[in-house]
């Protein structure tokens, strides 16, 4: 009997020690998800002359791939928010040498001409960034459509296949070179990171000046030299009809911001 | 059992000489357990002390065993680990012959673990529709390969009394610190960002726990 019990106490033991320390390896591991799923985009950034944001934009999308293309978040709904509005082209198609995907887009707004853009996604430029200046027309009258084929005013194109370089001059007085990254989360879904592939602006804090074009997020993170140190920036970034805004005092070369997806793009995952 | 050939000559060699003066007990058993299965050569060096050399092999593959929450996904799991090890039994109470403590170590020549995740649902992005290879998917690998050292007891007598018995070994391997990653591809190629968390939670996954049944031959 004391041999049995000996053999016993022995045998608890080392299940005991065995036992320690069993946590569930995935616990608290994020499932993280891309948001670079349409590579090829394109930024249309909409103003005036003055630089001015036009009220009541409406674009819509036309041409021989109009079918594969859609505002970032996925979807055919084309609102412009602020003067800003991204579009991708469906993942499925991508443009090879010589074969160009194009489309156009026609921009109307209130008190303005109405205008035809045509884009072209070309192989190899993924990220590109369209701005469209509007006039007003000559008379008081109603507006005028400008003929598709005389795209003259292609102010600033972009393109590039890491953070894009602005197409507006910025002096700074003290530029550094800071790392940001983007982590989307949402909040039905604790369990999900998003990292974003999107066009970013800033401005200054409490400057009251207009959104400048910093750059294009790839995989939630962009690097840039437009900012200084001490100074505290709005970050916004733009789709499926709205912003999203981030403030962050910049005192150092590292950041890592959060943000809320909103719904329309937490509905997808 | 090519590795226990040496040994085997060189034991029988000893027996040869040292016979007149100690009785030198020798098998070989075939075992099975939670280290899969394996082969080992034992000898008696003293009446109550005595070395056995093997090795063991677990291939393990598991479907479906876990789930990641928030993803819907079928997951297979693959493990496998080999060893070569020495150990050395030590009979400390004459009174209680079946009960052997057991030390020794082994070199894991290969002790991995291996996780494959496929989500299920079809997913959609926005109006868009993505293929599996958008979806891509998740691979967590854990790897403990190294010299892992060994405590445990061993129950019922070592050798056979005549030709052949049965006994148990139950103890623990204690593993290197397990390198852990994970490799996602489509829009899951981020995932590589929680390596560091999925590191973190299997830190202490070090005890290998030893279940094992000996069938032994005597020599």
């Amino acid at each position: 009997m004391k041999k049995l019990i000996l053999i016993n106490s022995l045998i608890i033991a080392l299940l005991a020690i065995a036992a320690t320390a069993c946590k569930n390896p995935v616990e608290d591991v994020k499932i993280v998800v891309d948001m670079n799923i349409m590579k090829y985009s394109v930024l249309v950034h909409i103003s005036d002359e003055t630089g001015a944001v036009p009220q009541n934009i409406s674009l819509t999308v036309g041409g021989n791939a109009c079918n594969d293309i859609y505002e970032i978040s996925g979807k055919k709904n084309f609102t412009v928010k602020d003067g800003v509005i991204t579009l991708g082209l469906n993942p499925s198609v991508t443009p090879t040498t010589g074969k160009d995907v194009s489309f156009n887009i026609s921009i109307s707004a209130t008190g303005y001409k109405s205008t035809v853009q045509s884009i072209s996604f070309t192989s190899g430029t993924m990220q590109q960034v369209v701005n469209i200046i509007m006039e007003k027309p000559v008379s008081a009258t109603a507006p005028v459509t400008t003929p598709v084929t005389t795209p003259v005013a292609t102010p600033v194109t972009t393109p590039t296949t890491s953070p894009a370089t602005t197409p507006t001059t910025t002096t700074v007085a003290s530029s550094i070179t800071v790392s940001l990254d983007f982590t989307g989360y949402c909040a039905n879904r604790t369990n999900l990171q998003i990292r974003p592939s999107l066009y970013v602006f800033y401005r200054e804090k409490g400057m009251g000046t207009a959104y400048k074009y910093l750059g294009y997020i790839k995989d939630g993170g962009i690097k840039t030299d437009k900012l200084s140190m001490g100074k505290t920036y709005e970050f916004q970034i733009t789709y499926a009809g709205e912003n999203y805004t981030i403030s962050q005092l910049i005192n150092q070369t590292s950041y890592t911001e959060t943000f809320n997806m909103g719904s329309s793009v937490c509905s997808t995952f | 059992m090519c590795l226990l050939l040496p040994v085997l000559h060189w034991a029988q060699a000893q027996i040869y000489v040292e016979s007149q003066f100690v009785h030198h007990l020798q098998s070989v058993n075939f075992n099975t357990g939670t280290q899969g299965f394996g082969a080992e050569y034992r000898y008696s060096v003293a009446d109550n002390v005595n070395l056995r050399a093997g090795f063991n092999i677990l291939p393990v593959q598991a479907n479906n065993v876990f789930q990641l929450s928030g993803l819907h996904s079928t997951s297979n799991v693959q493990a496998r680990f080999t060893n070569v090890h020495i150990l050395a039994d030590y009979t400390p109470f004459e009174g209680f012959s079946f009960l052997r403590l057991v030390g020794g170590a082994a070199y894991f020549t290969q002790a991995k673990g291996h996780m494959a995740i496929q989500p299920t649902d079809t997913y959609k992005y926005g109006d868009i529709t993505l293929d599996k290879e958008q979806v891509g998917t998740l691979d967590m690998d854990i790897n403990w390969q190294g010299v892992a050292p060994y405590l445990g007891l061993g129950l019922f007598h070592a050798f056979p009394r005549r030709t052949f018995n049965v006994n148990v070994d139950l103890g623990t391997y204690y593993l290197t610190q397990p390198k852990a990653q994970i490799v996602g591809t489509g829009i899951l190629a981020g995932n590589s960002s929680q390596s560091a968390t999925f590191q973190k939670n299997i830190t202490n996954y070090r005890w290998y726990p030893q279940l094992q049944l000996n069938f032994n031959f005597k020599l």
